[in-house]
């Protein structure tokens, strides 16, 4: 008897070949693309050393020390201490906490918002379609910055300093939906007219069903591409309003309100280790997440063959 | 095309009676009393008087009878009176909107300029070294907060070289003074407006660069460039008669969505650096509690917002002759 490895090895390598799904597929693109890779890494070692470094730290937030208030950096005080003397490194990275939690939480709301009403108005259409995506039109016709800056600043001293992170994710969830909106809309259009929709009919599932486990998972990509973008915005968003001060304010530290310290001129010219090191974080983590963002969408996308 | 602008235009009324209701509602939301502001702190006046002041304000009304007597006066135009500029809120917007336009004036004409054959190149280029230059640029653009980018520029230029300004718009005691000449004024106020210009024309310009070398790329893989190709052409004629011609069209309806931007000012860089633009004052004004004000550039904003969007569609409708008007 003859052997033939190689022939088994040829269908074995098919087999696999076939089994390949899009989610498979869209794997093996991403590990491919290295930019979306870095980035992606990058990310993790933000995300990790946010949750880390305050827990490694011997210095408590809470700790006031005037004595060594204002210090540049050293080997005690790697980024130096601030007005109080706390140590900034401490806190530029529980910051981080809150600026990521924010970003995270407004993507969230962002992406809840947008599948729905895109999901209801795709598969309804006709007078819900017509009346969601008008309500869409006109919430994206509100100007954000000058929006989000207003309702902030007209909220500011009816909500205490620690729900305030919440009332900003909230508030940029609910004014940055309707592009994801229009988006799975799109999709639903399509893909309700398919013959895997026909099955579910047939199958005699409820709406709820064939919206939220049949059609939306088959946007998904669109959706997972939207919200890692989403976050970078929130996150830039966050960190503006909390500079202009009618964000996330002190005590509670945010990237955003640290740069803002650099508003005073003293700490501005002679204290930079108190505003720059934060900027950095930001663009950073916002790199980190677009580029995520982008090779998620090229590896999605199958018309992409690099 | 007219039908189709004023059908347009038509479509714009819920949509500007939505937001209107928004902003009032903002505003009703802020805290503090407008007639402590409008008499200033420290003022001694009996609850007699505030109550006149309130009533003459119209202020002793419910919500619902206010928001249809001042959407009553934004449609004739009138926004009442500045509480801190004891002026009418449109010409105190009047005199700041130039600052704010002139200024972006000067990043679109910049930004335009650039991106364009940025964009081309790049795409005539795809994946090459000057493209993968520009997509790291464009990316670290779009990730930097303005106003991080803003004050790194303050602190390495503007603090070490002692002849750029840190902010505002003119030299104080020169504007004091009086300016020599006209062109003595036109440079004092260029040299202010170097810094903001940078940070915005390099902000527009990661996203446009990328906005005109994706249209372009997308324009090369049509078949008619591929016809122009074969049919032995000079690459630089395919490129800027065949495929940049066609490319030019979103990029035209972008332009139609910037052009009512121009008025607006960029609200958080204004306020780093003190730019006297739309911008900077609605900041001030919600700090200072002047209401109208705030809600005055509220409108303001949201109609220059939706008339970007008309323009964009009209301007693609204008260019695009397979764009039937229905």
């Amino acid at each position: 008897m003859e052997k033939h490895p190689h022939s088994v090895e040829l269908t074995e390598a098919q087999k696999k070949a076939m089994a390949v799904g899009p989610w498979r597929l869209a794997w093996d693109r991403f590990k491919k693309n290295r930019i979306a890779l870095w980035g992606g890494s990058l990310f993790l070692i933000i995300l990790v050393s946010v949750l880390l470094v305050p827990v490694i730290s011997s210095y408590k937030l809470s700790e006031f020390d005037l004595a060594n208030k204002n210090l540049p950096p050293s080997g005690e005080h790697l980024l130096g201490t601030d007005e109080q003397g706390r140590d900034v490194l401490l806190r530029l990275f529980l910051g981080g906490r809150i600026s990521l939690r924010v970003g995270i939480m407004a993507a969230g709301v962002t992406v809840l918002l947008g599948a729905l009403v895109g999901g209801i108005a795709g598969y309804y259409g006709g007078v819900v379609d017509n009346i969601l995506m008008r309500f869409a039109e006109i919430v994206y016709s509100i100007p954000f910055v000058p929006t989000v800056i207003s309702i902030s600043a007209a909220l500011m001293f009816r909500v205490s300093s620690e729900y305030k992170m919440y009332l900003i994710m909230f508030l940029i969830g609910i004014l940055s939906w309707p592009g994801l909106a229009r988006l799975v809309r799109g999709q639903i259009l399509s893909l309700r007219e398919q013959e895997f929709m026909l099955a579910t009919e047939a199958l005699g599932l409820s709406s709820f069903s064939r919206i939220v486990r049949h059609l939306l998972p088959n946007t998904l990509a669109y959706i997972i591409v939207s919200a890692t973008l989403s976050m970078a915005s929130a996150i830039l968003t966050e960190a503006g309003l909390s500079f202009l001060g009618l964000g996330v304010t002190p005590p509670t530290p945010t990237w955003g309100n640290m740069i803002e310290r650099a508003r005073d001129f003293k700490v501005f010219r002679d204290f930079y280790w108190m505003w720059i090191p934060p900027g950095v974080m930001i663009m950073l983590t916002v790199v980190s997440i677009n580029l995520l963002g982008e090779g998620l969408r090229d590896s999605f996308d199958p018309k992409e063959n690099r | 095309m007219l039908r189709y602008i004023g059908k347009r235009l038509l479509h714009l009324i819920p949509v500007l009676f939505v937001i209107t209701i928004v902003i009032f509602a903002i505003v009703e939301l802020m805290p503090g009393d407008p007639v402590n502001a409008y008499l200033g702190v420290g003022s001694k006046t009996t609850i007699e008087q505030q109550t006149r002041i309130r009533e003459q304000l119209g202020l002793d009304q419910g919500p619902v009878v206010r928001y249809f007597k001042w959407l009553g006066r934004v449609a004739r135009l009138d926004f009442g009176r500045s509480l801190k500029y004891r002026k009418p809120v449109v010409d105190v917007i009047g005199t700041f909107i130039w600052n704010s336009f002139s200024m972006n004036l000067v990043v679109m004409i910049l930004a335009f300029a650039i991106s364009i054959p940025v964009g081309i190149r790049s795409a005539v280029k795809k994946y090459g070294r000057f493209d993968n230059f520009w997509t790291v640029f464009s990316l670290t653009g779009v990730s930097m907060p303005s106003f991080f980018f803003a004050l790194l520029l303050i602190f390495f230029i503007a603090i070490p070289i002692k002849w750029i300004p840190l902010n505002g718009m003119r030299t104080t005691l020169l504007a004091a003074k009086g300016y020599n000449s006209t062109m003595h004024e036109v440079l004092d106020v260029a040299i202010h407006m170097l810094l903001p210009v940078i940070v915005l024309t390099i902000s527009s310009l990661a996203s446009l660069t990328r906005y005109v070398r994706n249209s372009v790329i997308e324009v090369i893989n049509q078949d008619y460039i591929r016809t122009a190709r074969s049919k032995g052409l000079a690459e630089k004629v395919v490129i800027y008669k065949h495929a940049f011609r066609n490319a030019l069209l979103p990029i035209v309806t972008l332009l139609g969505f910037y052009i009512p931007g121009l008025f607006g000012g960029a609200l958080i860089l204004e306020t780093v650096f003190l730019w006297p633009g739309i911008g900077n004052i609605l900041y001030t004004s919600i700090l200072d509690r002047d209401y109208s004000m705030v809600m005055a550039i509220n409108v303001f904003y949201a109609i220059l917002m939706v008339l970007g969007n008309l323009m964009a569609d009209v301007s693609y409708a204008l260019v695009d002759p397979r764009i039937k008007v229905k």
